[in-house]
Parts: structure tokens; sequence; C-alpha cells
């Protein structure tokens, strides 16, 4: 079978933040975004705490299949969310997912991770990206925007209904 | 729980097989593994092809996170024997090995080879023990640790469901029989 691959480097550095593979030490700290059920309401709902290590294992191994992922991002060494390129077999496409962990939102982390993330893959000859966004997510919806991204309009993502934003995929921001 | 750290080899080679870190070019074969009812029914499966995928992947993630993980056995014109490998996500006890076999490689011993060496390996690595959790039922699955040495030494709860613990000695792993 053949799926979509696209090599990004394993490691990015930003202003502020340290994009890093996943380590087994940061489960803890990825446990308080992913067992939070309000942080989670718009990312398919809050994980128990016995499946976060699975989790970061498959967050993990998509790196191996694809040559890309989710980075752990970090600031001064600790786990502040998760944000990268994120292609489950049964998505449209390449999708660019970023989520904070609550102690470390209103910061513009995402904003930093996500962009710096849009432009290494734009760097490497990439000229899609998407992020699909629940509706009422508004602070990702935010983010969304100062990246300058494009409302490309509502997707069916599985039975969950989202906005697909399209973004700009310049290397000159 | 936390389990020490093991680096174990990427490759491991026995008389009929070579083992491999699971890889991006297993995926097919892992995935026609993992949607065999038969073969995935302890698994939790039998697996879609997007969920079959997510346990590619958390296939290979395990080696990131771990430093060791599963192998592709394949014998030497390349099918796929079987996967085996050690498996220690945090909520375990102690260090798993696990094997499942492609349904058509049972029968010719290729499962007590590679079992056999990748508990070898894992002991020569510096595991301080190590099982196999097995579903009362899996009658199959209990022979195979039987046969290349573990004792049924207690039955525990494991994610609220109970487990056969097939405990494995060192020394059992040096005897020479190679036959199923």
């Amino acid at each position: 079978m053949t799926f979509e691959t696209f090599d990004m480097p394993e490691r990015l550095g930003t202003a502020r933040l340290n994009l890093v593979q996943w380590r087994d030490n940061h489960a803890e700290e990825l446990a308080v975004l992913l067992t939070d059920a309000s942080a989670m309401r718009y990312m398919g709902g809050a994980c128990p705490p016995q499946k976060v290590w699975r989790w970061m294992a498959v967050m993990a191994g998509q790196w191996t299949l694809r040559g890309c992922g989710l980075y752990a991002v970090e600031h001064d060494g600790v786990l502040v969310g998760q944000a990268g390129l994120f292609h489950p077999l049964n998505w449209p496409e390449l999708e660019l997912a970023y989520a904070v962990l609550p102690a470390h939102q209103g910061r513009g982390y995402a904003t930093e991770a996500a962009g710096a993330i849009r432009d290494a893959a734009a760097a490497r000859g990439r000229r899609r990206l998407v992020s699909f966004i629940d509706p009422d997510n508004h602070p990702s919806l935010r983010v969304a925007e100062k990246l300058g991204a494009t409302r490309e309009g509502d997707f069916d993502l599985h039975g969950v209904p989202v906005i697909a934003h399209r973004h700009a995929m310049s290397i000159h921001h | 729980m936390s389990h020490p750290a093991l680096t174990m080899p990427r490759t491991i080679s026995t008389p009929r097989l070579t083992l491999s870190q699971v890889g991006r070019d297993d995926t097919a074969d892992l995935m026609a593994l993992y949607s065999d009812r038969d073969t995935a029914r302890f698994l939790g499966g039998p697996f879609g092809e997007a969920e079959a995928f997510e346990v590619v992947a958390f296939l290979c993630g395990h080696w990131r996170l771990r430093g060791n993980g599963f192998y592709a056995a394949r014998t030497a014109n390349g099918a796929l024997a079987g996967v085996v490998g050690l498996l220690t996500p945090p909520l375990w006890p102690d260090m798993e090995l696990t094997y499942t076999l492609s349904p058509a490689s049972r029968g010719k011993g290729y499962a007590t080879e590679a079992v056999r060496a990748v508990g070898v390996a894992a002991f020569d690595a510096g595991a301080p023990r190590l099982v196999s959790y097995i579903d009362p039922h899996n009658a199959p699955s209990k022979a195979l640790a039987r046969r290349v040495g573990a004792r049924h030494a207690a039955t525990i709860l494991l994610r609220g469901l109970p487990v056969c613990v097939f405990r494995y000695a060192p020394a059992a792993f040096t005897a020479k029989e190679n036959a199923a």
C-alpha cells in the first residue's frame, strides 16, 4: 500500500520554544492536557489516563511511518503543548494541528509553533496544509487567522463538523 | 510504573528468520495481520484500516519512546512470519514479551524460534524480569509460552481484565532444541 510521506526535521526552534520528539517523561505533562474534558472538548473529548502513553507512542510512530508528525512543544524544558503535521490514515490530507496545555494558553505559543512548522514545511516544498477547526473553538480559529489562513468552508471530518482553514504556504511571512 | 531503560538491537537473526525493528516498509504486511479476525481476536481487534494503521504507528512509536519494542519476523523469502517483541507501557507491572503469528506461518515453529531469540536478547540487554500476559482463553499462546520455558506464575487484573502471568527464566532460554 502507499501512503503519503513528507520529511520534516526532528527538531525545530523558535524564539521561545523547542519543538522536539516525544519522550517517555512527557507523558505526565501531556496527560494534563489530554485528560482535561474542557480543554479537549474540540479535540474528540478527554482521553482516559491509561491511554495517554499509547497516544504518545502513536504520535511518535507517525514520524517513522510518514517522516513527519506532532512535536512535543517545550518552553524552558517544560511541555506546553503539541503541534505538527497530523495525518491518520483516514484524514483527507496532512493537517497542521496545534493544542496548548490550559496553564500555558494565552501566550501566543500555538501561533509561534504552528507558524514555524508551516514555514519549515513550505521551505521543504510543501504547497498544501489545512487545519480542521471546530466552529466553536474560537481560540484555535484566532490562531488560524493570525497565521494568515483562509477559511475554506465547512467540512465533515468523519461525522464531526469542522471548518477547513487553508494555510498560505509562502516562505516569506 | 517506570520500566528500566533497555536498549535492544535493531535486528536479530535466528536459524530461519530475520527479526527487524518494525518500520515503514512493514506497514502493508502488519495492517493485513491486524485486520485478520482470528489473529486480532485477543488484541482488541479485528481492526479497520485506519485503526490498523494506528496500531502500526504504535508499534513504531514504542521504539522511539523506549529504545525497545517490536520486530517483524521474516523468513528467508521475505514473508512475514509474525510480530514479536517487547511491550512496556507504564501500566504494565513487568516488561512483556509478546508475539502475534501470521496465519500462514502457524505450525512451523517460527514463533518459538522468534520468541526465544527476543527473550535471550532482552535478558542479555539487562531485562530484570520478563513475562507474557496471556488471556486465560488463549490456549495456543499459553502453549507457546510453555514451550519457550515460561511458567504460569499468577493471574492478575490488567486493564480490568484477568490475565495469566507467564514468567520467563533466563536459564530456560539456553535450551538447545528448536523444534516447536
